[in-house]
């Protein structure tokens, strides 16, 4: 069964893009659209069989991954790249919960967009995403992964824009694609910067491996450091757009504006951990930068720190979990800082299950809510909608990292290796002499307070939305009901997912098949970030403790904050504000220093520059008619005169040969001629 | 796939030979109306094009058949041009023989009709194949014959007559330049067989070579109409029924060139550094004048004669890089250009079957015609070669195969010359769009297969520039 082609994963969505698409473009005209319960089925039907595909494969994977070409791309003699796929224990996770956490989302949207207008336009956008997000996946070299890089950017876009006729939501979609954009110059640049060091070859992934243990094994590391530290800063930068890190983060609660499965899918899920995937995927380099792993890892702390702060701040139920989500995102780069892929993908793979479970949550209680967004407009939905209140608060355990739920392995795994790997870090002062920094203690003390602050704000979500008593207008009351079995199902398989994904790696129990999984394809790039950074071993079970108690601590505060406090009547409006999302003001003010002076650039070539510059082209536009009309008037109609023309033009070629001596002379003949002229003409003159 | 072994390569070839005569002598046996001939036209060009689709690619020398026919990749990809535009002249065509269009009346007999483009394009096929001279200039003038045939196939309409008179007497002065040229590349080398000729051209050269070599390209600058052998195409384009004009300015102008690439990279191939002056002359003027002659044209047929002038001196340019760059840039660039042309042909057509076909009939078609507009576009902006079309890079393989043996001047000069270019395609596209309609507009009607064909046209002219497979042969290449 295993000789599946690997083409078929990506074929199927792209079929769904066409197939929705047209759709899609035949049913605008119609006033009803096309019949719902095709275009769903359809929607999930190809998403689920590329899930079975990845299934099937994952299942038979041979150790070393499974590798293959499907045709050539480009084909210069300086560049050469082929469209090939390369499936090992990296790729096979992030394309099993890809895929699958997309079927599940695809098949919830079929409940939550009931009714839409857009209902085939919407899913031939998820249809694409995922098609572009599994090419990113599963590419085999860094330029198709730039590809599916800019492909799921671009669905984003759409997605966040989908309800267009709202201004606001197009902003949000404006600033999400330029955002990313910055980024995504870091990713080109970083491509640049690695092939001026290695040449076009080294975009394939397998021989970026190999060239990067080359230049470890034969000590070369000090000739390209440099050029390398700059390519991996590059890359990161890439990384913090695509995963809303500092200082790039300001997309992603705008990026709220979209439907909610859109939030879940891309902006939860999937597409903002593939910075954290191409990290992993590029561990090789990235382990023998030690300046780029600090530099990931304090970026990673900060946004971690800073999103939890803010997301105790949100009134709109999905800017908490947007907020949220970068905070998580900010473990993840840590444990990359670190060196621990791994657990950093360990941390994207049980994330995905229980933040998609969280939105798809939200959503439903948006759903109930006729889409109400705001938390101080809900309260008491417990007993109205308790299978959504389950989920969200299996979930809520999950992210708080209660014992036995996902997030409790993979977040105490990261709070670990931050200490285990953690290096030690001299530090100059001024004056003279020294002093070691434990940046490992450092990383873990902010992670744990973060845990703490993600227990409260989360913890705050909850009690805000569940319990209490209902805080909104009479009559909306009356119609809140709990959501139709269609997104029911997603969310329940989700909350299982939530629960039980943890224990594909719980060391403490001595499950370790998650990291064996992976073993082969990041393991390499560990063992050498390791031998640089010198780990120590410590006891994990002090770790789970301390992680528990933060939980605990967490909500315990939130209970004490939260549970009887009186909520304040909302003044403003809890929808997505467009392009101002609240509380991230600091980076959107920093980042309009940095768009003004390209406003004033803009305004001077507009108004000098292009004023020179038609004036140029008016006079050599009106040179050009005029030898058109010349042109014009060379032809003649008479079959005698163009006859006679054209052997004049004959018998003028064989002088011009004659006089030249041959063909090869006629450049030398032509400037003889034109030398000549200009000596008769200074003569006349 | 199925086994396709060395022999069965000839056997499209000998399909495209009978095909001719089963179109036309199926006729004999139905009735005027009846729809078989064009059915069977249907049935095996596309069965032939498909064959071709299974001959695999990378293999060298190529293989000989009876000494004088050898079938090379570039023969092969050739022959897919050829067929391409055979099929769509076909396709075009067919709408002519149902009603009048642009003022000028009804055609008849489509099997004859299709039967003559298969002859032109067995002319074509015989010229990329050939091996001797004599098969040589025999496929040249099977390619050639037919079109004139082509050209006055309106009998009732005077200007198509004289279009043909003239394109029979520049084209017979054409032959004799040619004859000339291979009497004296005969006189030179004392052999007819491309190969014998090639040595004795690498031996060294004589006055009777460049006599020979002069002659030649001077004939063949009429079927290409390079400057300043050109004269003919405006009227000729102009007077012709518009399907034959697009027929002549795709196949004809294809096998044209491909004439010339036969000749640059076979028997003349090691002089090709010394008449690559010639070659950049001949490109530089015709594209140069192509461009200014377009820029004030108002009927549309005569403005794309003048494009396609232009367009065969891009092509030019490639023949000065080496071989397989060269190659592949022109058939490369063919075949989009096959396609945007045809693009181009087909809203051109629509418009004609209720319009003149002027640019002032163009007014207002983005409002009443969104896609015809758009597609109209696409075809421009391709033929113009703006990223990221299909023309882009097109142009970017013939300017790049050019630049690889350091004629930057002359790309340099091809380049700015582009500004020209996309000005005057930017004027179609402005009165399609931009200009306001004087008056009423007749309603325009698209038949399915027109809509099917521009639909699948546009896709394709965008598609082409980043589909990778003309690397490899499309259906052979592939290894599922």
């Amino acid at each position: 069964m295993t000789n599946l082609p690997l083409w078929l994963i990506p074929l199927f969505p792209l079929l769904g893009t066409i197939l929705l698409g047209t759709i899609a473009v035949v049913s605008s005209g119609s006033k009803k659209g096309a019949a719902e319960n095709i275009v769903g089925g359809l929607a999930v039907i190809f998403p689920a069989m590329s899930f079975a595909c990845v299934t099937v494969l994952a299942c038979g994977m041979p150790e070393s991954g499974i590798r293959e070409t499907l045709c050539n791309w480009i084909d210069f003699p300086l560049l050469h790249v082929d469209i090939g796929f390369l499936f090992d224990g990296l790729s096979r996770i992030m394309l099993l919960f890809v895929t699958g956490i997309g079927t599940l989302i695809a098949l919830y949207s079929i409940g939550y967009m009931h009714g839409d207008r857009g209902f085939a336009r919407f899913f031939a956008y998820i249809n694409l995403f995922l098609f572009s997000m599994i090419v990113l996946v599963l590419s085999d070299n860094l330029l198709l992964t730039f590809f599916g890089w800019e492909g799921v950017g671009l669905c984003s876009y759409l997605l966040i824009g989908f309800w267009n006729k709202d201004l606001k939501n197009c902003k949000a979609a404006n600033k999400a694609f330029i955002v990313n954009r910055v980024g995504d110059i870091g990713f080109l640049l970083g491509m640049l910067c690695l092939l001026s060091i290695g040449g076009a070859a080294v975009l394939n992934y397998d021989i970026f491996n190999q060239f990067m243990q080359m230049i470890l094994n034969g000590g070369h590391l000090d000739l390209v450091f440099t050029l390398l530290t700059l390519t991996g800063v590059l890359f990161f930068v890439g990384c913090t757009g695509k995963s809303a890190q500092i200082p790039l983060l300001t997309w992603l609660p705008d990026a709220m504006a979209g439907p909610t499965p859109v939030s879940a899918l891309i902006h939860a899920a999937t597409m903002v951990t593939s910075g954290v995937y191409l990290v992993a995927r590029m561990g090789k380099m990235f382990c023998m930068l030690p300046e780029v792993l600090l530099l990931i890892a304090f970026v990673g702390m900060f946004t971690a720190l800073w999103a939890a702060i803010t997301g105790l701040f949100q009134n709109d139920i999905k800017k908490v979990l947007a907020y949220s989500t970068i905070s998580q995102l900010g473990y993840m780069f840590m444990a990359a800082g670190v060196c621990a892929f791994d657990a950093s993908i360990f941390h994207v793979f049980t994330h995905a299950f229980f933040k998609a479970a969280l939105f798809l949550g939200a959503g439903a209680v948006i759903h109930s809510l006729a889409g109400e967004q705001d938390m101080r407009k809900m309260g008491g939905l417990l007993k109205k909608t308790p299978v959504t209140a389950c989920v969200m608060i299996f979930a809520f355990f999950a992210i708080v990292g209660f014992p036995g739920f996902a997030g409790f392995w993979s977040k105490d795994l990261i709070l670990e290796k931050l200490v285990s790997n953690g290096p030690v870090i001299a530090m100059p002062f001024a004056l003279g002499g020294s002093v070691n920094v434990p940046v490992g203690m450092i990383l873990y003390v902010v992670g744990l307070a973060t845990a703490v602050i993600t227990a409260v704000y989360m913890g705050r979500l909850i009690i805000m939305t569940f319990f209490g008593e209902y805080r909104g207008s009479k009559e909306s009351e009356a119609h809140i009901h709990e959501a139709p079995a269609v997104m029911l199902i997603p969310m329940v398989v989700l909350t299982f997912g939530s629960i039980f994904a943890g224990y594909l790696w719980a060391d403490m129990i001595g499950i370790t098949f998650f990291k064996d999984s992976l073993a082969a394809a990041l393991g390499g790039a560990e063992a050498v970030g390791e031998s640089i950074l010198s780990v120590h071993h410590v006891n994990p079970v002090l770790f789970a403790v301390l992680g528990t108690l933060a939980a605990l601590l967490g909500m315990f505060i939130a209970w004490r904050v939260y549970a009887n406090k009186k909520i304040p009547t909302p003044k403003d409006s809890g929808a997505p504000e467009g392009s101002a999302a609240a509380w991230t003001f600091v980076w959107d003010y920093i980042h309009v220093g940095f768009v003004f002076p390209v406003r004033v650039i803009a305004w001077i070539c507009d108004v000098v520059v292009d004023k020179f510059l038609q004036a140029f082209q008016w006079t050599l536009g009106a040179i050009g008619e005029i030898l058109g009309d010349g042109a014009s008037t060379f032809q003649v109609r008479r079959v005698r005169l163009q006859l006679a023309l054209s052997i004049t033009g004959v018998a003028l070629i064989v002088l011009v040969a004659l006089f030249a001596e041959g063909i090869v002379g006629i450049p030398d003949f032509v400037f003889k001629l034109i030398d000549s002229v200009k000596s008769l003409l200074g003569r006349v003159i | 796939m199925f086994d396709f072994s060395t022999s069965h390569f000839l056997i499209p070839d000998l399909l495209l030979l009978i095909f001719p005569f089963i179109v036309i002598g199926s006729r004999l046996f139905c009735n005027a109306q009846s729809k078989m001939p064009w059915r069977i036209a249907n049935f095996g060009f596309i069965a032939i094009f498909i064959l071709l689709n299974f001959i695999p690619l990378a293999s060298g020398e190529g293989r000989f058949f009876i000494s004088n026919w050898r079938i090379d990749d570039f023969g092969v990809l050739m022959r897919e041009v050829l067929l391409v535009s055979a099929i769509l002249g076909m396709w075009f065509a067919k709408d002519y023989f149902e009603h009048g269009a642009d003022g000028k009346p009804q055609m008849h007999q489509i099997a004859e009709f299709i039967g003559a483009i298969a002859f032109a394009t067995f002319g074509g096929v015989t010229v990329v194949s050939a091996c001797d001279m004599l098969t040589f200039f025999l496929g040249l003038e099977i390619a050639t014959i037919p079109m004139y045939a082509l050209t006055a196939w309106n009998k009732k309409d005077q200007l198509g007559s004289e279009a043909a008179t003239k394109y029979i007497l520049m084209g017979s002065v054409a032959t004799a330049f040619e004859l000339f040229g291979f009497s004296y590349l005969y006189g030179f080398a004392g052999s007819l067989h491309f190969s014998e000729i090639q040595t004795a051209v690498a031996s060294g050269t004589s006055p009777l070579l460049w006599v020979a070599v002069l002659f030649l390209f001077c004939g063949i600058g009429f079927k290409l109409t390079l400057f300043p052998f050109y004269t003919w195409a405006p009227d000729v384009y102009e007077g012709a029924p518009t399907p034959v004009t697009a027929v002549l300015s795709v196949t004809s102008k294809a096998t044209a060139i491909a004439f010339l690439v036969v000749l640059v990279f076979g028997p003349l191939a090691p002089i090709q550094e010394q008449i690559a002056p010639l070659i950049a002359l001949l490109a530089g003027t015709t594209l140069f004048v192509g461009n200014l002659g377009a820029l004030k044209q108002s009927r549309l047929r005569r403005f794309m004669a003048y494009s396609s002038i232009a367009q065969a001196g891009y092509i030019m340019v490639a023949l000065l890089g080496p071989a397989a760059t060269a190659k592949t840039a022109i058939i490369y660039y063919l075949f989009v250009y096959a396609v945007s042309n045809y693009l181009a042909f087909f809203v051109f057509g629509i418009i004609g079957h209720h319009r003149e076909e002027t640019f002032a009939s163009l007014r207002g078609l983005s409002k009443q015609n969104p896609s015809l507009a758009i597609s109209l576009a696409i075809s421009m902006f391709s033929l113009a070669g703006i990223p990221p079309l299909a023309g882009f890079f097109g142009k970017f393989h013939l300017f790049y195969s050019g630049a690889s043996t350091g004629h930057y001047m002359l790309v340099a000069f091809a380049v700015l010359n582009n500004v020209l270019a996309l000005f005057y395609y930017i004027q179609l596209i402005k009165s399609a769009w931009v200009d306001e309609p004087d008056g009423h507009l007749t309603p325009l009607r698209l038949t399915r297969r027109q809509r099917a064909v521009i639909v699948a046209l546009s896709i394709a002219v965008v598609a082409l520039g980043f589909l990778p497979f003309l690397s490899n042969n499309i259906v052979a290449g592939f290894s599922f």
